[in-house]
């Protein structure tokens, strides 16, 4: 399992946060300290989550302070928005799939700045199926990252045993993540998980750095 | 030293500055247009970036590419990353008829696997190893299909999926062309450039085994 931290940020991207238990969230400090600290961790990778409608000026410059490949993702609606983070360094940016328009926008942005810088996010429904079907006919695609977890809290959550059954299904054309909504199960994927279980832990398991684990529990808010 | 990116109107440029600025004294971001009115006796001691993240659909017109072509043959050095490295090749199968540099001998090709090449890789080794010192970012569906041998040129290749061998990165003068990303590979990816710029032996393929 290859799991990925992700750092959600609100607030006109000022603050970062994890959830508990996909619904209360804690603070963990400015978003630029996190990513400079995690970056020293040599994770695979750093995903950001923008949980905005628009996309906050302050997340432009996350991507200076990280010598690692980072994804971004929410209130991406434009072309213009695109270029405006793969400029700042933005590897890949992903799409929230909801309708047939968004594929079809999706196949647009794949056109212009290639499938492997663009990523598909889809929360689990009766149409995953189908959007996952239109999805594979892509030339190519970075990722599809499944959710099942909304920014209330609301949903079912992730099982891996679903997961495995839609990578035997569709895994030889598409890599398929998991992230709001997964459960703690092993499985063999990969895993974006924006929890105490990575921002708590990660660092000391990566580097067995205390103090790279202090610095980032030390800016929390009580 | 001195260095140039080249903003063609794709790739991370941003985060390359910022990367570059760890090696490099003075970076300048330059179009184009600017580009070409830099003077020679500049561009003798200045290393060209050619940034990656981005497709073949973006590549100038053919009347600008040999502009550009003429102004890359007067830098000290020229380093495209990723997409970078394949606008200096000669043709690719991802920009069917357009017009690329032609500053290396090679053809850029789709990988057989539909899947993407995402990762860290090692390079001539087979999978991903934890254990390997020389582990880069490669994220890419189109690559340079690894000859087995090339006049002139120093190459490392990495194995894609079913078994299809890529080049990693390729030395031809200079010419340098990156299929990873070393500004997204860590520490690993800055003393790689930092060997480039002060001509020290590349890194060389080290067993997993």
């Amino acid at each position: 399992m290859r799991t990925i931290p992700c750092i959600a940020v609100d607030d006109a991207g000022e603050s970062a946060f994890y959830r508990i238990a996909h619904k209360n969230v804690v603070y963990i400090g400015c978003p630029l300290n996190v990513v400079r600290v995690l970056s020293e961790c040599n994770p695979d990778e750093l995903a950001i989550i923008n949980l905005q409608d628009c996309i906050p000026p302050a997340i432009f410059c996350f991507p200076r302070h990280s010598l690692r490949p980072m994804s971004f993702v929410g209130g991406v609606k434009s072309t213009d928005d695109c270029r405006s983070l793969f400029r700042s360094g933005y590897d890949r940016v992903g799409l929230t799939i909801k309708c047939e328009a968004d594929i079809y926008q999706l196949k647009q942005m794949c056109a212009f700045f290639g499938g492997s810088s663009m990523d598909a996010h889809i929360k689990l429904s009766q149409e995953t199926n189908n959007f996952l079907i239109q999805l594979s006919s892509f030339d190519s695609l970075s990722e599809v990252v499944l959710h099942d977890v909304e920014r209330s809290g609301r949903g079912q959550g992730i099982r891996a045993s679903l997961v495995d059954n839609l990578k035997r299904q569709f895994g030889a054309k598409l890599n398929i993540a998991i992230s709001g909504g997964y459960k703690g199960e092993e499985t063999n994927t990969t895993v974006y998980y924006a929890s105490r279980a990575v921002f708590a832990d990660f660092p000391q398991n990566i580097c067995g750095d205390r103090v790279l684990r202090n610095s980032i529990l030390i800016s929390h808010r009580p | 030293m001195r260095a140039i990116i080249l903003d063609l109107g794709w790739g991370n440029i941003q985060a390359l500055e910022s990367f570059l600025s760890r090696i490099y004294c003075q970076i300048r971001i330059v179009d184009q247009k600017l580009a070409i009115e830099i003077s020679e006796s500049e561009l003798r001691w200045t290393d060209v970036f050619i940034p990656g993240v981005g497709s073949a659909n973006l590549f100038p017109k053919e009347g600008d590419v040999h502009q550009l072509s003429d102004f890359c043959r007067k830098c000290h050095r020229v380093i495209g990353i990723c997409v970078g490295f394949h606008f200096m090749c000669r043709s690719s199968e991802e920009s069917k008829g357009a017009k690329l540099l032609e500053l290396l001998p090679l053809d850029v090709k789709k990988l057989k696997n539909q899947k993407l090449n995402l990762g860290y890789f090692d390079f001539g080794t087979q999978g991903i190893s934890k254990s390997n010192k020389w582990r880069m970012y490669f994220c890419h569906s189109y690559g340079v299909q690894a000859p087995s041998k090339l006049d002139g040129c120093e190459f490392r290749s990495v194995e894609a999926s079913d078994n299809e061998h890529y080049i990693a990165y390729i030395v031809a003068d200079k010419f340098i062309g990156l299929q990873f990303h070393p500004e997204k590979s860590g520490q690993l990816g800055v003393e790689f450039i930092d060997s480039i710029v002060r001509g020290r032996v590349l890194p060389t393929v080290k067993s997993v085994n």
